[in-house]
């Protein structure tokens, strides 16, 4: 079996996860490609309110793959916004990246009440938009020539998920 | 020994990957762009459908085009 994981992002992940977010691989994928300075970085973890945004580190056998996060979190309309990039290139292609997103969207949904995320994708980013067709997000209309936006309701989502759930709880052991 | 066809298998993998170009049949697997994370949990279970028996996650990592993966399908098949 193996074993992953996930942690809440601290200051002492900072500079690894500002190293992958600048790595080509990921650069490339963000609707904001600028090169990010350390500074920078510090500057923007301290102004991260933990109430309305969610970053974790995802691990497989105790090697840190890549970042997960919830943002724009609205209690009120019981939104956000979910998110994911694979940090090491050698885990592309893993299932890691698929269990870290069933984990945040699980936590998101079932642990702090939300009914409803939405996403916006570039519409070159080919594996984000397979994966967020596979969580059961819905295109929606108001999208452009460079991005298009999606909604996912917990009910298609918990839905959409039954049989990935039942896959990744091979290789981890539990139910997630 | 399985007696599904490479032409069904092939078919079969390219409709649940979402599949039109058919380049998949001749490169390798790593650049169809398709065969992502997802897309291998998603051939994994075609495999378990088609095949009857879970495919480690290493062999679809592994594979280098999908000639050989139907190969190491047909091997492993558990279904007459």
């Amino acid at each position: 079996m193996s074993i992953a994981s996930l942690r809440n992002l601290e200051l002492d992940d900072i500079q690894l996860v500002r190293y992958w977010r600048n790595l080509d691989h990921v650069r490339n994928r963000m609707a904001i490609t600028d090169y990010i300075a350390r500074d920078e970085q510090r500057d923007w973890f301290g102004k991260i309110d933990e109430k309305l945004t969610k970053y974790f580190i995802y691990s497989l056998d105790s090697r840190d793959v890549g970042c997960v996060s919830i943002t724009k979190i609205n209690y009120a309309d019981k939104t956000f916004e979910g998110g994911i990039f694979c940090g090491d290139a050698l885990y592309l292609n893993h299932w890691v990246n698929i269990w870290a997103c069933v984990k945040i969207y699980n936590y998101a949904f079932y642990q702090l009440d939300l009914d409803k995320s939405f996403a916006t994708i570039l519409n070159d980013n080919n594996p984000a938009l397979s994966l967020n067709k596979s969580l059961g997000y819905v295109h929606l209309k108001d999208s452009d020539c460079n991005v298009s936006r999606f909604i996912l309701n917990r009910d298609n989502y918990t839905n959409s998920t039954k049989t990935i759930r039942e896959y990744l709880r091979r290789f981890v052991g539990q139910d997630i | 020994m399985s007696n599904v066809p490479f032409e069904i298998f092939s078919q079969e993998f390219a409709n649940d990957l979402g599949i039109v170009d058919k380049g998949y049949l001749t490169c390798i697997l790593k650049e169809v762009p398709e065969y992502d994370s997802m897309g291998k949990i998603t051939i994994s279970l075609t495999i378990e459908r088609l095949f009857g028996f879970q495919i480690p996650f290493e062999a679809l990592d592994k594979v280098e085009t999908i000639h050989v993966l139907y190969e190491y399908c047909i091997k492993n098949s558990v279904r007459e």
